[in-house]
């Protein structure tokens, strides 16, 4: 027997229609170590993923949003009541901290593709006084071409991602904006928000796509907080990415 | 190698129309790639972060049981060089 | 005692686009790079430890070739270290290649996500 677990709470929460969680289980909301843990009870240490499923979970955080604002957790975690106490215990600090920060927030998310290919700078281009006739040197000036053309990309993306977080910056509380500068969809942002910012925080969006024509935007939300609940960023320094 | 993608379609008897597809897939985005996560559990697989983690748990069993079969096959006068490296030693 | 919210979140996510068929066809491709399942058989742990290991490689083999790029700029070598430079360079992306066929794995397997830090390459 093992625990489904939907998000984690500081606070009660009540859930009304507790029969619509994954694979059709009942949802309950269980008192766990000084935390209040949403969950189902499942056989399963694997849960396939499913429309249902996906749609079922997300569901039932949101349920528990009316409340209070938890702590989701990632789809798919079906765990012992053990490992799941023990690993509020050992995360005990890191997670209230996490509760304050997302008090009272909203995760909103804005993903922009940008159609167009950038041109590359001709003058770039010569690197004449090589001879391309030899297949080392060839292989070469060519890479060189394509960094080019790459460094261009993620200069032009960088630059669009500064625009939209000097843009939102007074209304949201934080931000964690991803980069592909060499795919279509350049940029994918999530904003923490407050409840109480997210009329400003549309209106601000709202400008900014009027500003940048030839950008594609795709706005989503409110969200329960998903990408600014988890505390593992301790990977993040372990290996000393900036 | 199928996608988790292709299982999410398979479940579903219903052919999506766009809006619902993009509205499963921007869901998929954020229940899959981010939220808590309890490190060291098998749960289904996502991030490959995990696949990292707890590859290594695994990994070392599996070496030292590779080890055991390299063993056991030297002990039996079997080869366990690779081809390649064959290929290479001539 | 704390307040509840003052507006409950809808049941579904509100979601706005003009370019609802686009955004459908790059987020499948973000969902196609995760992998389906962490199985632990032998087989796949040991591909999950060659995807690791070929993407360390490929990692640096792509700051290799950055390197020597600039070098070529910088015009501080001859032509015959230049030449061998770039076939050296040639033969390690086609031996990279080479493995990640022999281990089943195609470019974008190799390019873990690092959760919030982002890709590798």
């Amino acid at each position: 027997m093992r625990l489904y677990i939907y998000c984690l709470a500081d606070t009660l929460i009540h859930l009304e229609n507790s029969g619509n969680g994954v694979g059709g289980k009942g949802v309950e909301s269980v008192e766990l170590e000084e935390f209040v843990v949403v969950i189902s009870r499942v056989e399963e240490e694997i849960v396939a993923a499913t429309r249902e499923t996906i749609l079922a979970h997300d569901r039932v955080v949101r349920a528990a949003m009316k409340d209070t604002t938890p702590l989701p957790f990632r789809f798919g975690t079906a765990v012992t009541q053990e490992s799941l106490a023990s690993y509020l215990n050992a995360r005990r600090k890191s997670l209230v901290e996490r509760f304050a920060e997302i008090r009272d927030c909203v995760e909103m998310s804005v993903k922009i593709i940008r159609p167009t290919d950038s041109q590359l700078d001709p003058s770039h281009a010569a690197m004449s006084t090589l001879d391309s006739a030899k297949p080392g040197t060839a292989f070469l000036v060519a890479k060189r071409r394509a960094l080019l053309g790459e460094e261009s990309l993620t200069e032009q993306a960088g630059e669009i991602a500064g625009q939209l977080s000097a843009r939102m910056k007074g209304v949201v509380k934080r931000e964690q904006v991803t980069l592909q500068p060499t795919q279509k969809l350049v940029i994918a942002a999530a904003f923490l928000v407050r409840r109480s910012d997210e009329l400003e925080y549309k209106r601000e969006l709202a400008a900014f796509r009027q500003e940048r024509p030839e950008l594609h935007f795709l706005t989503s939300g409110p969200w329960p907080p998903y990408s600014f609940a988890n505390i593992d960023l301790e990977f993040k320094s372990h290996f000393g990415v900036s | 190698m199928s996608s988790p993608f292709d299982q999410v379609l398979i479940g579903s008897d219903v052919q999506l129309t766009d809006e619902s597809e993009l509205s499963l897939l921007e869901t998929l985005d954020h229940v899959l790639n981010r939220g808590l996560v309890i490190a060291g559990e098998i749960t289904i697989a996502v991030a490959d972060v995990d696949l990292i983690f707890v590859g290594l748990n695994v990994l070392i069993s599996s070496v030292e049981t590779a080890n055991e079969v390299l063993r056991e096959r030297e002990r039996r006068g079997i080869a366990a060089v690779s081809p390649a490296k064959q290929a290479a030693d001539q | 005692m704390k307040l509840p919210p003052e507006n409950p979140l809808s049941a579904e996510p509100d979601i706005e686009t003009s370019h609802t068929e686009e955004f459908v066809e790059q987020l499948r491709c973000v969902t196609d790079t995760l992998p389906s399942r962490i199985n632990v058989d032998p087989q796949s742990v040991e591909q999950g430890l060659a995807k690791l290991v070929l993407t360390l490689i490929e990692f640096i083999r792509r700051l290799l070739e950055k390197q020597a790029v600039r070098r070529m700029e910088g015009g501080d070598l001859s032509p015959e270290q230049l030449e061998d430079l770039g076939l050296a360079l040639m033969k390690l992306e086609a031996k990279l290649q080479e493995l990640k066929t022999q281990f089943g794995l195609e470019d974008e397997d190799l390019n873990i996500n690092l959760g919030p830090v982002g890709r590798l390459i």
